[in-house]
């Protein structure tokens, strides 16, 4: 496992993603990219979906990319990878290109949960050898905070809003992850920005895969959640210790824990400093939802405990 | 509701939905077009209506049409990426006959292009991106007030005539706030789904036996081939192209004494009214043509006009749509001048008033106007 | 560009690219960072820095990095970048690689 030297030699390499960019002060999306991509020793092809890291690593006339780097559509970065991956298949059958090149594939909740699911769920079937990382960050944020597939039960968006009759969403959040495992892929994984030692292990063992892989990275958006920007990295750490979003990974099939908090923070603390859960809390609080969504994270820990249980057995 | 407001472009045409009875929308996040979801993701609840957000434009324009056969009048909003992967279910609307409304604010393209700059560039896409030969009304506004106007209007010919119904809007128009005074309730008619609609509709619960498929069928519903189905396609294209000359929808202002001549529609119409008073106080005989609807196009009424022309100017924000169908309807009778501008920004009164200058003073046409 | 030098190891900022956001000065460990009074990133003293690159590595923007004398390294500014307006102009004061 690497620690904080083994990370900072990462930082010695020739810089993939840079400065140069416009996304919002605070935001978590460079870091995931960064950390995604200072773990990788081969050369890589990315592929972006359309987001906030699309439009705002390539304003002209700067470019953040330092590697060969491809925007097709919001809905299709696992089939535009797959495109490039089979060409440079061809290319080595040929004999005509020796070199080990690695693919990537970045896309937000959005280009990942709701319209890129067809794409990815192609890919990943047929096999393509690509990473796809999924910058989970619960919202449209580009097109200014909608709701998706990902956005948590009870937050506010602009079309989940909080009124009389609503507390925001009222649907809960799709697990993509779990759905990624049903393709019986070889390495699935969650990561946060909260947690660079995991990610970049997570990185690691995805790029030396051979077949497609996946890692859903959560990296807070200041602005669409509504905290301070210097709050990025604890939030999401928060989102670790109370257990919403758990580090885990899943290798050709066996699910394993990566982080346990030594002591389990209630929910209400990871959501309490978002103004997009303020409604929870103000005028009055609402105790009955804060319930319910306490309900929600310990059933859904207990069922990735009782996974990684069963995995643990059987590899004995 | 008839009070002075400040209102956006998204927000009139939101509460024209609303006004019309629209209570169903659904829809997926696009710039320039969020604002409306936005806007009835909080309003629709308060009139008993259903917004959602689906997981894709393919979805949402699939969710309008259930919504539309399920008994209630249904709308999506959407841009350029978002309508062209809608064009599969248009036509799916447009063979079906079901009524729904789709909004489209332009942006610059192709693909993601300049997502916050306004462009005119889908006006062959709405009539013709779809496959196939189908029947669609296209509508166009120019002002805050049209925008809710438009909407409304959208919604009657829909259900008037059970057909797709397009309102094309533009990334400036959708954005820009003005001091308007929108219609009061009962100000302006409202076509229901009833028994007097012209093309009668049954929804689905109420007594008979619906079948709805894309597959072409004939009256009965059954899929059919051959001639019936020649029968059928050749009927739901009529129904439109015959009500042309009733459907058309324009303004026309100083076409008495005209001379020279410019068509305009959609937000160019702005620039263009403030570039024909110029002309006219300059003395040149300058008529101006503001389209409201686009398709079914109204070739009779250019034919005729473009006969007593010496020069016709189409400006619009792209390199040359709409301008065909003018020239294939002047058939040759005026010159036509193309004035298009492409790079994200708006054509300007000056603009429009140098190419009158130089192209009708000098007898210049298309192809040689210089395009910027 | 600024430069803090102590023995092979050098501190680098870019307050140009710096968007005030804090991330660097909260987890600085040794507390060395600061937003000066236009809102951008600078280092209050250099002595207790340990160069452990946790403010490069949280950096959203890459307006601050370490860099070390004794092994060539690169620099940020990708060499393939396209021109940056007023960017990585001129040489970095008081700082020179060794060799």
């Amino acid at each position: 496992m690497p620690n904080t030297k083994a990370l900072a030699s990462y930082e010695e390499r020739e810089k993939r993603f840079t400065g140069a960019h416009a996304l919002c002060a605070g935001c978590g999306t460079p870091i995931a990219v960064r950390a995604v991509l200072n773990a990788i020793e081969e050369p890589v092809v990315v592929v972006t979906a359309t987001g906030c890291l699309e439009v705002a690593t390539t304003r002209y006339p700067t470019t953040a990319w330092n590697v060969p780097w491809l925007h097709v559509a919001f809905e299709n970065a696992a089939a535009v990878a797959s495109g490039v991956e089979s060409a440079y298949r061809v290319l080595r059958r040929r004999g005509k290109i020796s070199k080990e090149i690695r693919f990537v594939a970045f896309a937000g909740d959005g280009g990942t949960y709701d319209i890129g699911l067809q794409a990815l769920s192609g890919a990943l079937e047929r096999g393509h050898r690509f990473l796809y990382v999924c910058c989970d960050n619960e919202a449209y944020m580009n097109t200014g905070n909608q709701r998706s597939g990902a956005t948590p039960f009870a937050a506010q968006t602009s079309t989940a809003p909080v009124g009389q009759e609503s507390f925001g969403k009222i649907q809960r959040r799709k697990d993509l992850t779990e759905i990624v495992v049903a393709h019986r892929i070889p390495f699935v994984a969650q990561a946060s920005i909260g947690d660079w030692y995991d990610l970049a292990n997570k990185v690691r063992k995805a790029i030396s895969t051979d077949g497609p892989s996946f890692i859903n990275v959560m990296s807070s958006c200041p602005r669409g959640w509504g905290h301070d920007a210097n709050q990025t990295v604890k939030i999401t750490r928060l989102a670790l210790e109370t257990c919403f979003w758990p580090l885990f990974e899943v290798e050709d099939g066996r699910w394993s824990l990566n982080y346990v908090p030594e002591e389990r923070l209630p929910i209400e603390i990871w959501l309490r400093p978002q103004k997009r859960f303020a409604h929870l809390f103000e005028p009055q609080e609402k105790t009955e939802l804060l319930r319910e969504i306490q309900k929600q994270v310990d059933r859904d820990w207990e069922r990735l405990l009782q996974r990684c249980e069963v995995s643990a057995c059987a590899s004995v | 509701m008839s009070k002075q407001e400040f209102v956006q472009g998204n927000e009139a045409c939101a509460r024209g939905a609303l006004y019309a009875g629209c209570r169903f929308f659904a829809g997926y996040p696009i710039t320039p077009s969020s604002e409306i979801m936005e806007y009835l993701a909080r309003e629709m609840p308060k009139v008993g209506g259903v917004c959602v957000q689906l997981e894709d434009e393919i979805a949402s324009i699939s969710a309008v049409i259930g919504a539309a056969w399920g008994g209630v009048k249904a709308m999506t909003a959407t841009s350029g990426p978002g309508f062209s992967l809608m064009q599969e279910n248009i036509g799916y609307a447009a063979i079906t006959e079901t009524p729904c409304v789709i909004v489209d604010c332009q942006r610059w393209g192709p693909s993601t292009g300049q997502p916050t700059k306004a462009a005119q560039g889908d006006v062959m896409q709405a009539r013709w991106g779809t496959h196939g030969d189908h029947p669609v009304i296209v509508l166009t506004a120019s002002w805050v007030r049209e925008v809710f106007e438009m909407t409304v209007h959208a919604f009657n010919l829909a259900e008037q005539y059970r057909v797709p119904v397009i309102l094309l809007l533009d990334e400036v128009l959708a954005h820009l706030r003005e001091n308007v005074t929108l219609p009061a309730a009962g100000e302006l008619e409202i076509v229901e789904r009833t028994e007097d609609t012209e093309e009668k509709m049954l929804n689905f619960g109420e007594g008979a036996r619906l079948m709805v498929t894309g597959m072409a069928h004939d009256e009965t519903g059954f899929p059919a081939q051959g001639e019936k189905a020649a029968q059928h396609l050749k009927r739901i294209v009529g129904k439109i192209e015959e009500r042309a000359e009733r459907l058309m929808r324009y303004q026309g202002f100083y076409l008495d004494d005209a001379d020279y001549l410019i068509i305009s529609y959609g937000i160019t119409s702005r620039a263009v009214e403030a570039a024909v008073e110029r002309l006219r106080a300059g003395g040149i005989p300058i008529g101006w043509l503001d389209l409201k609807i686009l398709w079914p196009f109204p070739e009779k009424l250019i034919r005729e006009i473009s006969s007593q022309m010496k020069y016709i100017l189409v400006p619009e924000l792209n390199l040359g749509q709409l301008v065909r169908e003018v020239e294939r309807a002047a058939a040759g009778q005026a010159p036509i001048a193309h004035l298009g501008r492409v790079d994200g920004s708006l054509i300007t009164p000056e603009e429009i008033c140098k190419h009158v200058h130089v192209g009708a003073l000098s007898g210049q046409t298309r192809g040689s106007a210089p395009t910027s | 560009m600024q430069a803090y030098k102590i023995g092979s190891y050098a501190l680098f900022l870019e307050p140009k690219r710096c968007k005030g956001c804090l991330l660097c000065v909260y987890s600085c460990p040794k507390q060395i960072l600061f937003l000066n009074g236009s809102g951008k990133i600078a280092v209050r003293e250099i002595e207790p820095c340990i160069f452990c690159r946790i403010c490069e590595m949280r950096c959203p923007d890459f307006a601050i990095w370490v860099e070390k004398a004794l092994t060539p390294s690169p620099s940020p500014v990708p060499t393939r970048s396209l021109p940056v307006h007023g960017e990585g102009q001129g040489g970095v004061e008081g700082w020179r690689k060794p060799g």
